[in-house]
């Protein structure tokens, strides 16, 4: 049945093609279209467009021409990788309107007007390539077409059912080369207003909360540590990232156990439409990334055609045809990564500089692995995960207050993660969607310094369901729900670390020891139920409500958030937000041996107003205000000091924040962006307000990168921000039960002062090297290329009578080259 | 009061200003949560109850299916008719002078067969090839491949048209210089970029389709309006549909060819599914 039918349109195609072989005004409107060729063994389309007309109309050309009868065959490939590429047109220069179109293939078939001239091949996204011929002879393709500098304008369907008030979304091809983060697309969040760097590496404080209390997720996978040594690079690679949303507050019921932001990564949903491959070379690591395909190719799908003048043939069943088959393909796509470290092999090196100062065994070491498989069926999509990430740390080096039997300090860290999970999300039909995603982890934290040890591993069993309605055009709702199943295995024998970290009057040498081993279960999770209700176009109303419990009995906690966007005219939308947070604490607080086991739940209260604009070229600009309070903020015990930790710790912080975003389109693409914030915590002890130790009240980025040729791209970040707090002691006071120094608190205010303000420029270089069929990537990056000498903190000297700037990193180029096929 | 209370007051303030934990503000914080939940049930209860919003009037759409995929027979390649072409007066063409970028070596000696020519560039995007009529666009013979305007010949009235063997009554009544041309012949390609922001359909959404892309081909008249949409490559559940009906409603720059307006035919769009 569906035979006859293509039959039937594909005579109409002939007649529509026909119709170009009418005369003409112009030369140049010539066309003379003929379905050629079909080929069935490919089950591929060959359509040939030929034009025979337009030859140069002038009585020397018609008697001394000679007659062309040969045609001229080729094949068009996008030089770097070997692409076919279809519907490039080419051209007779002599006459233009005797042009063809590739097929599938690449591949063209012209008659040529002249024996003796040239066809021009043009594609889009590539300079136009012209080919000589002489006496019929063209020079044998394939060709090579060489990238053009101009990304191609493209329209965009959003994906998101909505946006969050407070939502930054970066797509991969934007962050995949920002300078001054080797290419880590997490690394780019930094750039973002009000994200402020929170500790070593790649860490985020964002409005005002810790790096804890903001959440990650892959897709709907959770991961218990998204950096590399708590802050390097991501466990996942970039090229298996589709885009970063950060939601920086104020985002709905769907999130939960977050009080400060989201972090969300996302994978692919498309399977790759070839295998293609990307192998790393750097200084210090090196990274290998596969994907492509099995099964069919899509690219025989039917095609959807509409028209204003043309009679229906059967609207719906061309309409559910064309959408089961397009989804109902049996291709299943694979991602492979694999990346390592191996900065140890500098360690000859170190020890030969460092001499008998230094006596390394080893050095950090990083490894990540993924595997991925997805696909589409005829409800939906799925996608299998398998994501791994190893850390090393071990050394030991000579010290003469060292009390371990080899006389040296030992440091050993080790921190590893294996996930397995599945995503499915399926269209039921009349509104109605599911998405489901088991997951099973496990976890192993191994940790040693000096004499301190913690051993922990966990294996965690949870299920992400959501259930999605659309009951009319103006409401829609999200019921799910999020239960973990979490077994752990404890064994900790070591000092009690503040809960704040150690300060500089945290003295370990008097702090309370603790020992716990023990093996537990626990039982979390949340349900929610979001909805948004549109009583008119340009409004939307959001709330939630979120019901999360965690491991222990009393923490039990029910947000209400409300959200709310008006489209005052189109492209300007205000906004705003209101709601509660929760979030379990961390682990180590509400143990029941070393911490608490009576913790409450860690919350907070955000409040946000914005405006959304759609500028001109499609430009986007964003302002907001918010203002955050936290409270049962886990803190050291003062009540009860023998609960160790108590939720006595109260938190706020304000700001504004402003972006400007020009999307990747012409040569170039960047953004801008200032946040100004304040945060504070008030001490449980002396009920005092002190800055928060990551506050920074202002903080500019400006990013950008440029193609100066389809082969050459250069960027450059610059960033200022003022300087982070710390604090200032005037001198220190001898123990002489410890036989050291600690600082004198007297008059001292905690995180009362400020380094001065610091900022960077970093620039980065990304040179392709076009291969027939594959290309290599030479790029530099450049941190801190004026050599600024930023002060990221304060050291003082053993008796604490003098002190000392630390200054962040000096001029630091990397070199690296990435080959992709 | 402990300091644990102590801590807590101020927020409990929030919601019950001038009570104490022992006056009930936790009772408050309790109502609000309450108030909440029969918020959401109005809200439930006046979805079913409030019409929904006019939606903007969407013209019928006319929908087919082209299926390209194999026949059972092979359509043999026709050869080309050419037939002399009859003169006919049109407007002289704008002469431009096109700088191509062309490898020399496309115009060396021929590379042997399977060995990619290797070629860097050609003619850019921006470059026109200039309909001069008789000859006014010529291609310099030897080994060079510039592309070179005669002037001589740049003012000369462009040749007639040609006639074609094929009969078509529909193209013949079509008043001149509206037959659509590809868009790479054009001397300016005809630009979309105020394609709207398309939202993605609830069939999509539960699908989980968060990434890919749409590829349709579009003819645009003179005025700049879309008359039609072909979709190439769909992501199916209801986005091609979608990506259809925004193309069809946008107005783009006409191409031109030396100076007017033109129709454009096959002009190809992508559409990006983007979170």
């Amino acid at each position: 049945m569906f035979n006859s039918k293509k039959n039937q349109l594909v005579d109409t195609h002939i007649d529509e093609s026909n119709k170009m072989n009418a005369p003409f005004h112009s030369p140049r409107n010539v066309f003379f279209s003929r379905t050629l060729s079909w080929s069935r063994l490919g089950c591929l389309a060959f359509v040939l467009n030929q034009s025979a007309h337009g030859q140069e109309p002038t009585e020397a050309t018609q008697s001394a021409a000679p007659k062309v009868t040969a045609p001229i065959r080729g094949k068009i490939l996008a030089r770097g990788s070997g692409i076919p590429l279809a519907d490039a047109t080419v051209i007779d220069v002599a006459s233009r309107e005797n042009s063809v179109t590739t097929d599938k293939n690449g591949e063209f078939e012209i008659l040529l007007s002249k024996p003796d001239g040239a066809f021009l091949i043009r594609a889009q996204g590539f300079d136009d390539f012209e080919v000589k011929v002489e006496k019929g002879v063209a020079a044998p393709g394939p060709y090579l077409m060489e990238p053009a500098p101009e990304v191609i304008s493209r329209g965009i369907i959003r994906a998101r059912r909505k946006t969050e008030i407070s939502q930054q979304s970066l797509t991969r091809e934007e962050v995949s080369r920002i300078p001054g983060t080797g290419g880590d697309a997490v690394a780019s969040l930094q750039s973002l207003p009000s994200v402020l760097p929170a500790g070593f590496g790649n860490n985020i404080a964002v409005r005002g909360s810790a790096p804890g209390d903001t959440s990650y997720y892959y897709d709907k996978l959770s991961l218990p540590f998204v950096f590399h040594f708590g802050g390097g690079q991501t466990v996942i690679p970039t090229r298996a990232l589709d885009g970063i949303e950060l939601y920086a507050g104020g985002f709905s019921a769907i999130y939960g156990d977050a009080i400060g932001g989201v972090v969300q990564l996302r994978s692919e949903t498309e399977t790759p439409q070839r295998a293609s491959g990307q192998f790393e070379l750097g200084l210090g690591q090196t990274s290998l990334y596969l994907e492509g395909r099995m099964g069919e190719d899509t690219s025989s799908l039917p095609q959807l055609e509409t028209s204003t003048d043309k009679p229906a043939i059967d609207a719906s069943l061309a309409a559910e045809g064309g959408t089961k088959s397009a989804t109902e393909s049996s291709a299943i796509g694979y991602r492979l990564g694999f990346r390592r470290t191996y900065f140890e092999i500098f360690a000859p090196i170190i020890k030969k500089v460092g001499g008998d100062r230094v006596n390394f065994l080893t050095l950090p070491q990083a490894t990540d692995y993924m595997g991925m498989l997805n696909g589409k069926n005829a409800f939906g999509t799925w996608q299998l995960y398998l994501i791994g990430a190893a850390d090393r740390m071990r050394l030991a080096v000579s010290s003469d207050n060292s009390d371990t039997a080899t006389g040296k300090v030992e440091f050993d860290l080790f921190s590893y993660f294996q996930t397995l999970g599945l995503r499915t999300n399926s269209n039921l039909g009349n509104g109605w969607g599911l998405s489901l995603t088991p997951q099973q982890r496990y976890f192993v934290s191994r940790q040693t310094f000096f004499d301190n040890k913690v051993r922990l591993s966990s294996h965690l069993y949870s299920l992400d369901a959501a259930l999605d309605k659309r009951v009319n055009k103006s409401f829609a709702f999200t019921v799910g729900m999020r239960p973990e199943y979490e077994l752990y295995n404890i064994d900790v024998d070591a000092i009690q670390i503040p809960a704040s970290g150690p300060g500089i009057f945290f003295d370990p040498d008097t702090a309370p020891r603790s020992k716990e081993k023990r093996k537990y279960t626990s039982s979390s999770g949340t349900v929610y139920l979001d909805t948004v209700f549109k009583p008119v176009n340009s409004f939307t109303l959001n709330p939630g409500l979120i019901y999360q419990r965690g491991r222990n009995s009393g923490q039990v906690e029910i947000d209400p958030r409300f959200g709310a966007r008006l489209e005052v005219v189109p492209g300007y939308t205000i906004k705003g937000s209101w709601g509660y947070y929760s979030q379990r604490p961390q682990p180590q607080f509400d143990s029941k041996e070393y911490g608490n086991a009576e913790l409450d739940m860690e919350r907070a209260i955000h409040a946000i107003a914005g405006v959304e604009v759609k500028l001109p070229e499609n430009w986007e600009g964003d302002v907001q205000v918010y203002e955050k309070k936290m409270l049962n903020l886990v803190g050291d015990a003062t009540e009860e000091p023998e609960k160790k930790y108590e939720n006595n710790v109260l938190g706020r912080s304000k700001g504004a924040e402003f972006f400007l975003k020009s999307p990747k389109q012409g040569r170039w693409y960047g953004w801008g962006s200032y946040g100004y914030s304040k945060s504070e915590r008030r001490d449980p002890r002396s009920k005092q307000w002190q800055l928060f130790q990551y506050d920074r009240p202002h903080s500019l980025t400006v990013v950008g990168s440029y193609k100066v040729t389809g082969r050459w791209e250069i960027g450059s970040k610059f960033k200022y921000q003022s300087g982070s707090v710390f604090t200032k002691v005037a001198g220190g006071k001898f123990n002489q039960n410890t036989g050291g120094y600690v600082p004198d608190s007297e008059g001292v205010q905690v995180n009362g002062s400020r380094l001065p303000v610091d900022y960077q420029l970093d620039i980065r270089s990304d040179y392709d090297f076009l291969f027939p069929t594959w290309k290599l990537d030479f790029y530099v990056d450049i941190q801190n290329v004026t050599n600024r000498e930023n002060v990221v903190g304060r050291r003082y000297s053993r008796d604490y009578s003098q002190s000392v700037d630390v200054t962040g990193i000096p001029i630091l180029p990397t070199l690296g080259f990435i080959a992709s096929f | 009061m402990n300091p644990a209370q102590e801590v807590k007051e101020p927020f409990r303030r929030l919601f019950a200003p001038g009570k104490s934990p022992s006056q009930g503000g936790f009772r408050a914080y309790s109502k609000l949560v309450s108030a909440s939940v029969v918020v959401h049930a109005i809200l439930f209860s006046a979805a079913h109850v409030i019409p929904a919003p006019q939606k903007m009037p969407v013209s019928s759409t006319t929908v087919k299916v082209t299926a390209l995929t194999s026949t059972p027979t092979a359509t043999p390649l026709p050869t080309p008719v050419i037939e002399k072409p009859t003169p006919q007066p049109t407007q002289a063409p704008v002469v431009r002078t096109p700088k191509p970028r062309v490898d020399k070596r496309v115009n060396a000696e021929p590379v042997p067969k399977d060995k990619p020519v290797e070629v860097r560039g050609g003619l850019s995007n921006s470059t026109a090839l200039s309909n001069t009529g008789k000859g006014g666009l010529v291609v310099a013979e030897g080994n060079s491949s510039e592309v070179a305007v005669d002037p001589s010949k740049a003012g000369n009235p462009p040749p007639p048209p040609a006639a074609t063997e094929i009969p078509n009554s529909e193209t013949e009544s079509l008043p001149i210089g509206q037959v659509p041309i590809l868009e790479s012949v054009a001397d300016v390609p005809a630009k979309c970029l105020n394609i709207p922001e398309i939202p993605i359909t609830d069939e999509a959404a539960n699908a989980g389709i968060s990434s890919g892309m749409i590829s349709a081909e579009v003819s645009i008249d003179v005025a700049g309006k879309v008359s039609d949409v072909k979709i190439r490559k769909g992501l199916g559940f209801g986005l091609d549909q979608a990506v259809a009906e925004v193309l069809k409603k946008i107005t783009c720059t006409p191409g031109r060819v030396a100076g007017k307006p033109v129709p454009i035919k096959k002009k190809r769009i992508e559409i990006n599914v983007q979170f």
